[in-house]
């Protein structure tokens, strides 16, 4: 009997792969299907970057989030957003940083979904100035 | 030598993950009373018995030890790196105070349970219990399935009242994230910490 070592290595990940489905975001391919996750970048101001209170921040989109679901915090503060028209196969997105955050630290948080409900988070650091 | 080891090693692979899915433990588990009598338990029963290894069996040793040693790295698929970019760790306690302006929230009570390790003096290869806890965390926070939380919550409830106080605790996930380049920012990070499961002030 001839013996393939790869061949079974390609069969038993296959197998291990499929345990792994068994548990919750195990990261295992099966029992979901594939899921295509908003992605966010292009962010201004820069991570650990610093901005005045009020000004404008913006972030890119990609082209599959579906631009309403785009939900925005600044240290858990909600802000409005305003996005732009899909241009070259992304959404740009703006909006202004809380008033009342003054020499301080904050996280902009981003979250969205595409289609099939794929949920992305993301979001950086800065430093509010006074 | 090397390609000959191969299948053996994902062989233990294979066998650790479905191991650590099959329920430890669980004649120890109380089902309801009714439970106990339905037919799927009666299915159930052998099949769990197979599957079960004695705790000093020398494979129940090995396969405990290597779901601990790679614990945290499940989420590779075997080799993708893993970068957390939040850094998170829970606390149950009776009482607890938020801080709102720094993100913050302090237990002011000792904690039930916290994976928050302190006393960290080097990594041990043989008892890397911390990657379990970290499993936890990173599993029962990125779900965000109530019932989950609150069993997990329930289950030190219990433990609470076997005391004096019969009060709530509180379920509450620590995360901070370390920016070594953000000017002025304390050297804990930045702190994004929120109440799972809410308890008495």
């Amino acid at each position: 009997m001839k013996y393939y070592p790869v061949l079974s290595s390609l069969f038993l990940m296959l197998l291990s792969n499929g345990a792994s489905a068994y548990v919750p975001n195990m990261g295992g391919s099966g029992g979901g299907g594939a899921c295509a996750k908003p992605k966010f970048s292009h962010f201004m101001p820069a991570a650990k970057g610093e901005a005045k209170p009020n000004s404008i921040f913006s972030f890119v989109a990609s082209p599959n989030t579906h631009p309403k679901s785009i939900k925005v915090t600044v240290k858990d503060i909600p802000v409005e957003v305003n996005t732009s028209s899909k241009m070259e196969n992304a959404f740009k997105v703006t909006g202004s940083l809380p008033a009342s955050l003054k020499n301080t630290f904050a996280r902009i948080s981003i979250s969205g979904e595409s289609s099939g409900q794929c949920k992305g988070a993301e979001g950086w650091l800065i430093k509010i100035t006074e | 030598m090397q390609r000959q080891a191969l299948p053996f090693i994902c062989l233990l692979h294979m066998l650790a993950i479905f191991w650590w899915n099959v329920p430890q433990h669980y004649a120890n588990i109380r089902y309801d009373q009714d439970y106990d009598n339905t037919p799927l338990f009666a299915r159930e029963e052998p099949l769990l018995n197979a599957a079960e290894i004695r705790a000093n069996h020398t494979l129940s040793w090995l396969l405990n030890h290597y779901i601990d040693l790679t614990g945290s790295q499940q989420y590779w698929d075997f080799f993708a790196p893993a970068s957390p970019k939040t850094h998170q760790y829970f606390s149950v306690c009776r009482s607890a105070i938020k801080h709102p302006e720094q993100g913050e929230i302090i237990c002011t009570s000792p904690p039930f349970f916290s994976n928050l390790n302190l006393n960290f003096k080097g990594f041990n290869l043989f008892k890397p219990n911390d990657s379990r806890w970290y499993r936890l965390t990173e599993n029962l926070s990125s779900l965000n399935d109530p019932p989950l939380l609150s069993a997990f919550a329930d289950f030190y409830q219990v433990q609470d009242r076997r005391g004096t106080l019969k009060k709530p605790v509180w379920l509450i996930l620590h995360q901070f994230e370390l920016a070594p380049g953000l000017k002025g920012l304390p050297a804990f990070g930045y702190r994004m910490d929120s109440v799972l499961i809410p308890g008495q002030p």
